[in-house]
């Protein structure tokens, strides 16, 4: 994690408010926020407002912040929880165009009908997973978190996110061969 | 240990999150199980293919537009620990208990 990229004085310059401290705040961690937004978005546009959104949380709370625990698992906590909020607020109806289906499929042109539509249907089958199981699944493949640092974020055990990961993975294995949970 | 267990470390150890002995058993587990066999192969081609995504690069004026909703206080130095005011004791009103005031002694000083 990105512990090792803020220092203590920076953590407690932007509980005091600093501007500058907010921008290197932001320089170690404000891609890692994206990414989570993004993944709970799947667009651009919305994206950006729940991005907005954590940042302002983050800002408010980090006051709150006792600089004796890991610094980066209380962000991805809080930006987690924004996000878990946001999905929460949606209405059902709402439809979300996703970007990042078509931009996996222009960066495959090479690939058969058959791949492609095998790499949809684990696209589809992740977008469709619950939270509960979603979300330790992503942390692991796209921030590369130990089950240890997911378990901090998500306030369980590293047992129950083993179990937890292990059962988005089979979820997925049988949505992609087309076989019914 | 049956085949649903033996996928729970399938998942663990293509996370890197096992231990040797768990290894030992699921590598011979799998030499004689084709089931557990094809599910590994899946799940390894399936986390290897969700680990190439990319997320698009965050908008350029993103960072202007939070900051923009924040509010920063006007002191604009470098904050350290160190430098973080202490609360002043407040001195009390009467003295006249002589514990208190061995305690508070040069806090009730006029």
């Amino acid at each position: 994690m990105n512990d090792g990229q803020i220092s203590i004085e920076t953590i407690r310059a932007c509980q005091y408010g600093s501007e500058p401290a907010f921008d290197r705040l932001y320089d170690a961690f404000g891609d890692v926020i994206w990414r989570l937004c993004y993944r709970i978005a799947h667009n651009s546009t919305d994206a950006e407002d729940l991005a907005q959104e954590a940042w302002i949380t983050i800002w408010s709370k980090i006051g709150s912040f006792r600089c004796d625990s890991s610094f980066s698992t209380w962000i991805y906590r809080v930006t987690t929880n924004v996000c878990l909020q946001w999905k929460r607020q949606r209405t059902v109806n709402s439809v979300s165009i996703d970007e990042n289906d078509g931009a996996y499929r222009a960066s495959q042109p090479e690939r058969t009908a058959v791949a492609r539509d095998e790499a949809a249907r684990l696209h589809d089958a992740v977008k469709r997973l619950p939270d509960t199981l979603r979300i330790p699944l992503e942390l692991r493949i796209y921030e590369d978190l130990s089950y240890d640092q997911i378990a901090g974020i998500l306030g369980c055990t590293p047992s129950a996110v083993r179990m937890r990961v292990s059962r988005a993975r089979a979820v997925l294995t049988n949505a992609v061969e087309g076989v019914d949970e | 240990m049956s085949c649903d267990e033996y996928r729970v470390l399938i998942s663990a150890s293509i996370d890197g999150e096992i231990t040797e002995f768990e290894a030992g058993a699921l590598g011979d587990h799998i030499r004689h199980c084709p089931d557990c066999t094809g599910t590994s192969d899946e799940m390894r081609e399936h986390h290897l293919r969700l680990s190439q995504d990319r997320t698009p690069a965050q908008p350029a004026g993103l960072r202007s537009s939070i900051r923009r909703r924040l509010t920063f206080s006007t002191y604009q130095a470098e904050w350290r620990c160190e430098h973080i005011p202490m609360m002043p004791i407040p001195a009390p009103s009467r003295r006249t208990d002589p514990a208190s005031a061995y305690i508070f002694g040069p806090c009730g000083r006029a």
